[in-house]
């Protein structure tokens, strides 16, 4: 990944240093009229250019971290290509750093720093590099957020990686296809229920009831049983979740089926305002 | 910069934050009721998150008379004994005895654990801000109308304003509808610690000390290398779990404001901010910031640290001679405002706060929407029905943020 150009290395010296540049310490960055000029002139040097920058980044937990200005000026780079006029500079962006994610020479904390750039300001073209990332252990949390920041063709990558991905990735890949609320991955999600991880299953439950689909209601409503104290109240939120949606598109029989279930189960005086809650909603569907 | 005549300082919220809690344990037993019972008999109360505001956010709920039951921090692995004192705050949730909690962790729980309280049946006082997020704000709010819980930010400031015949005058013009073109301009000059609260830049990560669970820590934020200036009060300097002394101390500026410009249920719809590009960990400096609500209002934050000095507006009040002469006389028809409920009332009577989740959350907007224009270093549009930003998709992105799996609003 590294290319070096004195000319980066120029601009990004041009930057301000730390407060205390010998010391860990805070930074008072200089106007925008300053810094848009380097990120004109290095998105001026093309894919060339950027990779040289990105070159110029460091893993900090491996050595002392002096690379905070080249990283500075990259996400500068990704604020200033965010601007709607600025749609080819953009592509030229997105598709040079999507390029870079799959570096296995390149540091795991390099690549994550280049997906959280994506997150910012990504597009199409980080689709697939994102869609690759989700398979790796280290990388797959912070690809499934940058996923869901991008939203558009993101919840057919996350529901390709689900079967395939490490064990460690499934819970945020259930988490993030509930984000989407994507109503194709209802099978997927509930295969996942009855997964050994309970991370993994309260992700699930919650995305199915972002799905909003009648077909999640079975596997909420068994989730509101679980032994486990806090799975089952997250199955209780996922469970009023689905009913709100469900009665919102008019599906009022079947949120009428999850409001008298709650209202039923919970029958523990310390849960008056669960079956409160569960009587307004069975009253609204009605 | 001239001080305005709608400003706002920081002595003027300290006098008014005194005054609300000196309202607040006022209330003599005898005014519960016939048959009510005492409070100090029934209420059982935890704190969640023990750092430098634990022991103050506890104390906000002392009308209350509660007993503290649960102390919880993550910073007790290892000492924690599952019974007095906790790691999980889930645990202390599990607890039926529990009625009342307070919640002083670093703001990016504060969303998921008032979410959580309200639907474990806790009544819920939350330090502030509110939350990290807009998105988070909107999740509270709706738990607690689902839930009929009761929430109350641990800010006050309102509380005092509400109870200054100028002020409540203020608020009746603003709620009237009657005046069409608000020329107001409120500005609120320093005191947002820009530089105090800023993050580093250039850490090299630390071994996480043993007592201390840094993945819960981390909870919804990525989970990052660990550093100490991330942790304990500092952790204010960086996105990932606040937003710098905008988010930190705006909540206490802003709080009046949206209450004496009766702008509890609505935000601005455009928001611009002068301040260098963003970094993308570290919260840094910003100069100052100006909000414009629909019909004309104008609030602007200057932080009087970096850069060029706000010079666009002067500060100037709204008061009655803004209005033609038959509007001032139904200005003087209309009742004062309801008195607004402190937590413990609130609690009783099972109605909503003063500082309600809704109310809290459309102030933590007014930081968290200058926040965005300050990190995309572009002027955004913002819609205050949907509560989004309009026409860029980016700034959007950091309306909704993605928290790491498990944990979800």
């Amino acid at each position: 990944m590294q290319a070096p150009d004195p000319r980066v290395a120029e601009l990004v010296g041009q930057l301000p240093n730390s407060d205390q540049p010998d010391a860990e310490s805070k930074f008072t960055g200089p106007p925008w009229a300053t810094v848009e000029k380097m990120c004109a002139e290095i998105l001026a040097g093309g894919r060339e250019r950027l990779v040289a920058l990105v070159g110029l980044l460091r893993d900090p937990s491996r050595e002392r971290w002096t690379s905070f200005r080249a990283e500075y000026l990259l996400h500068a780079i990704a604020l200033y290509v965010g601007a709607r006029e600025r749609r080819v500079e953009r592509r030229l962006f997105v598709e040079t750093l999507a390029s870079l994610i799959g570096d296995a020479a390149e540091s795991k904390a390099v690549r994550t720093r280049l997906i959280e750039e994506l997150q910012t300001t990504g597009g199409w073209g980080a689709l697939d590099a994102l869609g690759g990332a989700l398979l790796d252990a280290d990388l797959c949390e912070p690809a499934a957020r940058a996923l869901v920041a991008l939203r558009r063709g993101a919840a057919g990558r996350v529901r390709a990686a689900l079967p395939k991905a490490p064990a460690a990735c499934r819970a945020a890949l259930a988490q993030a296809l509930g984000v989407l609320a994507d109503a194709e991955a209802v099978g997927a999600l509930i295969e996942i229920l009855g997964d050994r991880n309970r991370e993994v299953r309260i992700c699930a439950v919650w995305a199915l009831a972002r799905t909003g689909d009648a077909r999640g209601i079975d596997g909420v409503l068994a989730a509101v049983a679980a032994d486990d104290g806090w799975e089952s109240a997250q199955a209780v939120k996922a469970a009023f979740l689905l009913a709100e949606k469900l009665a919102a598109a008019g599906a009022k029989q079947e949120a009428a089926r999850i409001y008298t279930h709650l209202g039923a189960r919970c029958s523990d005086p310390a849960e008056k305002h669960i079956r409160a809650a569960a009587e307004r909603g069975l009253e609204a569907a009605e | 910069m001239a001080r305005g005549t709608g400003e706002f300082t920081r002595r003027r919220f300290v006098k008014g934050a005194a005054g609300a809690l000196a309202a607040l344990t006022a209330v003599p037993r005898h005014v519960l009721g016939a048959g009510e019972t005492p409070p100090s008999e029934t209420v059982g109360g935890a704190l969640i998150g023990c750092g430098g505001r634990g022991a103050g956010t506890f104390n906000e709920m002392r009308e209350l008379n509660p007993r503290q039951l649960a102390l919880c921090d993550v910073r007790w692995v290892g000492e924690a004994d599952d019974k007095t004192r906790y790691t999980d705050f889930r645990r202390v949730l599990d607890r039926k005895d529990i009625d009342v909690v307070a919640i002083a962790t670093p703001p990016h729980w504060h969303a998921l654990i008032s979410i959580a309280a309200m639907e474990a049946g806790k009544d819920v006082l939350c330090e502030k801000p509110m939350t990290r997020f807009i998105a988070e704000g909107r999740a509270v709010a709706e738990a607690e109308k689902r839930y009929g819980r009761v929430f109350q930010v641990g800010t006050f400031g309102r509380f005092g304003e509400s109870r200054n015949p100028r002020r409540v005058l203020t608020r009746k013009i603003m709620r009237s509808g009657l005046l069409k073109d608000c020329r107001g301009v409120h500005i609120i000059n320093g005191g947002f610690k820009v530089k105090e609260w800023s993050g580093l830049v250039n850490t090299k990560p630390q071994p996480v000390p043993r007592n201390l669970d840094w993945d819960l820590y981390c909870g919804p934020a990525p989970l990052r290398p660990y550093h100490p200036h991330r942790f304990g009060g500092t952790h204010r300097g960086y996105w990932d779990y606040e937003g710098g002394g905008l988010a930190d101390m705006g909540q206490h500026y802003l709080d009046p404001v949206t209450w004496i410009y009766g702008k509890d249920d609505t935000a601005p719809v455009t928001v611009e901010a002068h301040a260098p590009p963003a970094h993308p960990e570290a919260c840094g400096m910003w100069g100052w910031a100006e909000l414009t609500y629909a019909d004309g209002f104008t609030l602007v934050l200057a932080s009087g640290e970096w850069g060029e000095p706000y010079g666009r507006k002067q500060g100037r009040g709204v008061d009655l001679n803004d209005l033609p002469e038959e509007d001032r006389a139904k200005i003087a028809a209309m009742p004062d405002p309801e008195p607004l409920l402190s937590f413990a009332q609130a609690v009783r009577a099972r109605k909503p706060a003063g500082g309600n989740a809704e109310a809290a959350h459309r102030t933590a907007t007014l930081m968290h929407l200058t926040n965005i224009a300050i990190r995309v270093g572009r002027k955004i549009a913002f819609d205050p029905v949907k509560e989004e930003v309009i026409g860029d998709p980016e700034a959007n992105r950091l309306v909704d943020q993605p928290m790491r799996a498990p944990w979800h609003l």
